[in-house]
């Protein structure tokens, strides 16, 4: 050995849980994204719950209607006689379960035509990307509303409104991941073992796209609940099932005389919405530590 | 010697805590005199660009900062100053001339009105006084049409345009002190060597004490009048050119200069006539534009022929934009190219479909320029090697073991199969670039600047490894390089290209002794230090 050779890396090879660990405490360095994961974990526990709390449906008279809150009831009844708290807590399943679920879809769906249009480039990207422009020249609320119209209001159709107007951003920003990578020298070495075009695409590239498009996907959860939200307070939800967005559309006539009826409902979105923000920028932060330090 | 016009004492830049070490630059003094070329030369992480930064106060404050020490200039301690009174100093007494021109002018603005502005903060001159000195340092800086330049946006001037641009701002207001951080190494060898020219002329002329950083001993070689060594942050050793370049002390300088390749080619035994590998009329065309504009043809690669035999080494020169990587990538077929024949023992590469070509790609591999670009990292070392022997079709437990015993091969341990890309250093990474080339038991090895990212010391042993593997496995191999010392070194023949030809082909001896084209008779000559004969230096005792 002389003065100009390299060491090699010393100690044992890190493994998957110390990779993991290290991810959580640049993601802990964000006080703001801890206090949205507490939040977050308390409406998921508040949802999972629910069935306990509140065996009977949330849609059933529980007592006198527009009772105050803070008295027999915790948040009041509504117009009906329903408990505001019980409609809440089933709410919560709902927001949650149409949240994520709409958001898998479309980055599921996103994600695969991103990657084909940024991977094949040439008429490919062409054909690809202009039809996800058609679904872009459309405002999404609007889209969605008149796609709950056609379908008739029901989960289903409420989650596949939300996946339809929410993956043509995500293939976009897929795209443009999978445009820089597919040229870096790793891909060309990957297409000179003789690999296959999936192989590449899915084993090579993706996992080094995924940091954006899991931040992207979390923020998406967000404005799901916030469609889903709007869409119930239009009254195009399920009218089988209890959500925060029909709870304040319910309760919107009377607002200045029974103010806790929208009032609670409309919390939880706002605190629910807030914390997957905060949580998204926590895993901003974690998953792409360079930037951060940029902003420092 | 006249009094110094910057005297650094005992300089310190210390970096934010958790950081690999504590100070940048450590403890550093030196001087430069009026009409004096210093050249700051060390290795990537050395600390000499923040020694700069920090004269200029450029660092990157609060996390890195001159902690202690002085930068004396007339007398007046620079690190002390405020932020007006260093205003007035940076540009008119002290100047900067940056690596890469095309970030450092503004886009958006035309050369001369990026000039002018110099001149309007320093100086009360009226427009046409102003347009006329610029005219004046343009046609200086031998600018072709100065008037013209004046108009222009940098995107329309080539890269060695751009620098003397640069260089034209950075002496505008006549400066006592340029600083000079790696302003050549974004050019191409003919540029860099006009460039070189350029400083020292200028300098000669205004009498400006230039402080010149660099990691080329070449350019060392060919420009400076003393010379600063560093490592690590640390001075390790200073004196007069001469001595430092013929007559080094140090353990460090003289395992530095003993990597430098040298001009000299390697006699090597002559490689089987037999040939492998035939190339002929191989073309690449660009079509750019098209309806309604007038499509714009571009031959990236014009009717290249050649013969790889067995075990030989073809070296391919050239310049940025000569063709000579769009060559690398056809022959591995990442490029199709438009016409021409490839002719693999007998089968032609360049003919066949992508899935007939399936089972021929293993006999031809690359390896890459970028040791940061080129290793997936997300993938442990291992799997990396592995993949390809997999894809071919070996079972995964047999791949893993071939790849540790290549990691072996290479260099480096078998256990660091375990690891991820980033653990390794540059050099490291090319190590194992190779050990997935070799992998897949290739023929014929492409390798396109293999060497280029890499500080000399590093690129000195890889590529002793690539000569000992060759040997070893009886490997042919294309070598594409710009570094003409390289590939005196490495290569058995060689081809020089230039805007898309070859324009001479033969034994690299005979090319180097007896150049037949003008371009190559160019080309050598704008080597770096190519008079500096490289002495002859016993290992250091300590090593």
């Amino acid at each position: 050995m002389n003065e100009l050779s390299e060491t090699l890396p010393q100690g044992a090879a890190p493994g998957r849980l110390a990779r993991l660990a290290r991810l959580w405490r640049l993601f802990a360095r964000n006080r703001a994204a801890l206090f949205g994961l507490a939040i977050l974990a308390g409406v998921v526990a508040l949802a999972a719950i629910a069935p306990v709390l509140y065996p009977e449906s949330p849609f059933s008279l529980a007592g006198r209607p527009m009772s105050p809150p803070f008295g027999d009831w915790l948040f009041g009844t509504d117009t009906l006689g329903r408990d505001v708290m019980a409609g809440i807590a089933h709410g919560a399943r709902t927001s949650l379960m149409i949240g994520l679920v709409a958001t898998l879809v479309a980055v599921v769906f996103g994600t695969t035509m991103g990657a084909l249009a940024g991977y094949y480039g040439g008429w490919i990207d062409d054909l690809l990307m202009r039809i996800t422009e058609v679904f872009q020249t459309i405002p999404s609320f609007v889209f969605a509303i008149l796609l709950v119209a056609i379908m008739s209001p029901s989960i289903q159709s409420i989650v596949i409104a939300i996946a339809v107007v929410s993956w043509p951003a995500l293939a976009r920003l897929v795209r443009g991941e999978f445009l820089s990578l597919r040229n870096r020298e790793f891909v060309q070495a990957n297409v000179l073992m003789g690999m296959p075009d999936w192989k590449i695409i899915l084993v090579q590239i993706l996992p080094n796209a995924l940091s954006p498009i899991i931040v992207a996907g979390s923020l998406m959860v967000a404005t799901a609940i916030l469609i889903e939200s709007g869409l119930s307070f239009l009254g195009l939800g399920d009218p089988n099932v209890m959500s925060w967005g029909f709870q304040v559309g319910a309760g919107r006539t009377v607002l200045r005389r029974a103010w806790w009826i929208c009032t609670f409902p409309g919390f939880a979105i706002l605190l629910t919405v807030l914390a997957i923000n905060l949580v998204g920028e926590g895993l901003n932060d974690a998953l792409n530590p360079r930037l951060r330090e940029g902003k420092a | 010697m006249s009094a110094p016009l910057i005297d650094i004492r005992g300089l310190h830049v210390s970096l934010p805590p958790g950081s690999d070490r504590p100070y940048a630059v450590e403890n550093l003094s030196m001087t430069l005199a009026p009409g004096e070329i210093v050249c700051v030369v060390g290795e990537s992480g050395s600390g000499k660009s923040l020694t700069a930064r920090a004269m200029m106060g450029l660092l990157p404050e609060p996390r890195v900062r001159a902690s202690k020490g002085q930068i004396l200039f007339a007398g007046q301690d620079l690190l002390t100053l405020t932020r007006a009174e260093r205003r007035r100093l940076c540009g008119e007494q002290l100047s900067m001339v940056f690596q890469e021109p095309m970030t450092a002018l503004n886009p958006l603005m035309t050369v001369g009105r990026q000039i002018e502005e110099v001149l309007i903060v320093h100086s009360d001159l009226g427009p046409a006084e102003r347009r006329e000195r610029i005219l004046a340092l343009l046609a200086e800086v031998q600018l072709p049409d100065p008037p013209r330049i004046m108009a222009s946006f940098p995107h329309q001037l080539s890269g060695g345009q751009r620098q003397r641009a640069m260089i034209a701002m950075a002496l505008i207001m006549d400066p006592k002190v340029l600083v000079a951080d790696e302003p050549t190494t974004a050019l191409d060898v003919t540029t860099q060597a006009q460039i070189l020219r350029l400083i020292r002329e200028l300098q000669d002329r205004h009498g400006t004490g230039v402080m010149f950083i660099t990691h080329d001993f070449g350019v060392v070689a060919e420009i400076a009048d003393r010379i600063v060594v560093m490592q690590h942050g640390r001075v390790i050793e200073t004196g007069e050119a001469d001595q430092i370049l013929n007559r080094p002390e140090a353990p460090y300088t003289r395992a530095l200069i003993r990597a430098i390749p040298s001009l000299t080619p390697r006699p090597r035994a002559r490689a089987e006539a037999r040939g492998l590998m035939k190339v002929d009329g191989l073309t690449k065309t660009y079509r750019m534009g098209g309806w309604p504009a007038k499509t714009r043809e571009v031959h990236a690669v014009r009717d290249v022929d050649f013969t790889l035999r067995r075990g030989e080494t073809l070296g391919i020169v050239g310049e940025s934009g000569s063709g000579k990587s769009t060559v690398a990538r056809m022959l591995v077929r990442l490029i199709q190219p438009d016409a021409g024949v490839i002719d693999l023992d007998g089968i032609d590469l360049a003919g066949l479909s992508k899935a007939a070509l399936k089972p021929y790609r293993r006999r031809v591999q690359m390896v890459f320029q970028d040791p940061y670009a080129s290793l997936n990292p997300r993938r442990r070392v291992g799997d990396i090697i592995a993949e390809g022997p997999v894809t071919q079709g070996a079972p995964h437990a047999k791949a893993q073991a071939r790849a540790r015993e290549l990691l072996g091969l290479v260099g480096l341990k078998p256990d660091m199969a375990e690891r991820y890309p980033h653990e390794f250093s540059g050099g490291q990474r090319q190590r194992i670039g190779l050990a997935r080339a070799l992998a897949m038991d290739p023929e014929v090895l492409v390798a396109d600047e293999p060497v280029s990212a890499l500080d000399v010391s590093v690129q000195a042993q890889v590529l002793e490894l690539l000569a000992e593997i060759r040997e070893r496995l009886g490997l042919s191999i294309v070598f594409i390089t710009h570094d003409l010392r390289v590939a005196a070194q490495v290569c058995d023949t060689i081809a020089v290209m230039s805007k898309g030809e070859i324009v001479e082909h033969g034994p690299v001896a005979d090319v180097f002794a007896d150049p037949q084209h003008a371009y190559t008779r160019e080309l050598l000559a704008s080597i770096p230090g190519r008079e500096w004969q490289i002495p002859e230096l016993a290992e250091a005792a300590s090593a």
